[in-house]
């Protein structure tokens, strides 16, 4: 079993900042049993696949669906290639391909949920009233990861800094609250079928060329 | 019409309930079997024992609301036996049983909203989780069950008009249930009545006992 290659970083990539309203970050769930996923009653998104508990919600890990396939969800590295891959790097990075039962499995048991950027991207965040008044916008940024170039995060702009970079008084005031709001827009907008979703223009990712 | 007066008892509110009727207008709620009218010029003061009972309404169409509201109730407090059990360790050194009592005036309160479509979910963050929709409003709500801190948010509530977030909101149970009134029952929209308590409410014919 092969690496799919096209999601790994490469020297001719570049990192995107393009408007990507129209596209769509997925993520993957630990069950493909879609009866699982949604809720009978509200037949939205369960909060337990929305994000585990090992990982912060209010800072979350997606990828950019177009190169990265829904196939690709599969993807689970090992605890050998998490060592290896699971950091962030520069989108240009030369990285070792990726070693099938070494470095990844493919994990037949996930199935995915996705959300349109522009349901998520920008939303601002208002608490008026009561104690702790303070506004903050969500944001969705490249971050590419040496598995995978299309990883891109879920993260919150409070003032003129992103959450993971307050100091730990205030990361953990605002935690809360912006894991809930995260919870609830992601609970809100994300679907379970597979959306109608195209490849990005490779002039939005590659280096231009001389 | 008649005047009646209604004596609330103790016994069965703990909260007192304000009511003001509108000249002419009657106003009918119930709790349990029982069905109360007040009169046309009484305004009624908070946890007061001024009223006397003139009478009661058997109201037989509330029974089933209630038993749905009861059953609704029975339902959830099972899902969070149910989902506690995978998410325990989460939960720190509280005991259950406090949780569970923590919960329960939550969901009770909720509840009575009559929202259309309602679910819970236990999170890591040792919270439930609330989605209610009513009309075209959906509320999110997270109740973060080992709250010690009294500056801590105790509830999150987030909502939406369709697709259009409104604003957020953190505090206390009463200042959330507050804000969530607010929205389903704007206050231009209030009528002469503005029930505070659990109570389903019906127009029906008076049976004088």
């Amino acid at each position: 079993m092969n690496y799919p290659t096209q999601i790994l970083p490469q020297s001719s990539n570049k990192r995107i900042t393009c408007d990507l309203s129209d596209c769509y970050l997925i993520r993957y769930t630990s069950t493909k049993v879609i009866d699982e996923i949604i809720d009978p009653n509200t037949r939205l998104v369960r909060q337990k696949y929305i994000c585990s508990p090992r990982e912060q919600v209010s800072d979350l890990s997606t990828s950019l669906l177009g190169v990265f396939e829904i196939e690709h969800i599969k993807i689970e590295l090992t605890e050998r290639g998490k060592v290896t891959y699971n950091e962030y790097c520069q989108p240009d990075e030369d990285v070792e391909v990726p070693l099938y039962n070494q470095d990844f499995i493919l994990n037949f048991n996930r199935h995915f949920w996705s959300i349109l950027i522009d349901d998520i991207n920008n939303v601002d965040v208002n608490y008026q009233k009561g104690n702790m008044p303070f506004q903050a916008k969500c944001m969705v940024i490249h971050t590419p990861m040496k598995w995978n170039f299309w990883h891109f995060s879920v993260r919150w702009r409070v003032a003129d800094l992103y959450w993971h970079e307050l100091d730990a008084k205030a990361r953990q005031k605002l935690a809360k609250r912006l894991g809930h709001e995260a919870r609830s827009h992601i609970a809100k907008f994300a679907k379970v079928e597979e959306p109608n979703y195209s490849q990005l223009d490779e002039k939005e990712y590659l280096k231009a060329t001389a | 019409m008649s005047k009646l007066e209604t004596k609330m008892e103790s016994n069965i509110l703990s909260k007192a309930i304000m009511w003001h009727l509108s000249k002419g207008v009657t106003k009918i709620t119930s709790t349990g079997p029982n069905v109360y009218c007040l009169g046309e010029n009484e305004n009624p003061i908070l946890n007061s024992e001024s009223f006397v009972v003139l009478s009661k309404f058997n109201n037989p169409s509330n029974t089933r609301e209630i038993s749905n509201s009861d059953k609704q109730f029975v339902k959830f407090e099972a899902q969070f036996e149910n989902q506690y059990l995978n998410l325990k360790d989460h939960f720190g050194e509280i005991e259950f049983e406090d949780l569970k009592s923590r919960f329960s005036l939550s969901l009770s309160e909720l509840l009575r909203f009559e929202p259309e479509v309602f679910s819970i979910e236990l999170t890591p963050e040792a919270s439930v989780f609330y989605t209610m929709f009513k009309n075209d409003y959906s509320f999110f709500i997270q109740h973060f069950l080992n709250i010690s801190d009294s500056e801590d948010d105790e509830l999150i509530l987030t909502s939406y008009k369709g697709k259009s977030k409104l604003p957020s909101y953190g505090g206390s149970l009463d200042e959330i249930l507050g804000e969530i009134k607010e929205i389903i029952f704007p206050p231009s929209e209030v009528k002469s009545w503005e029930p505070t308590y659990e109570l389903s409410y019906a127009d029906s014919t008076p049976v004088f006992q």
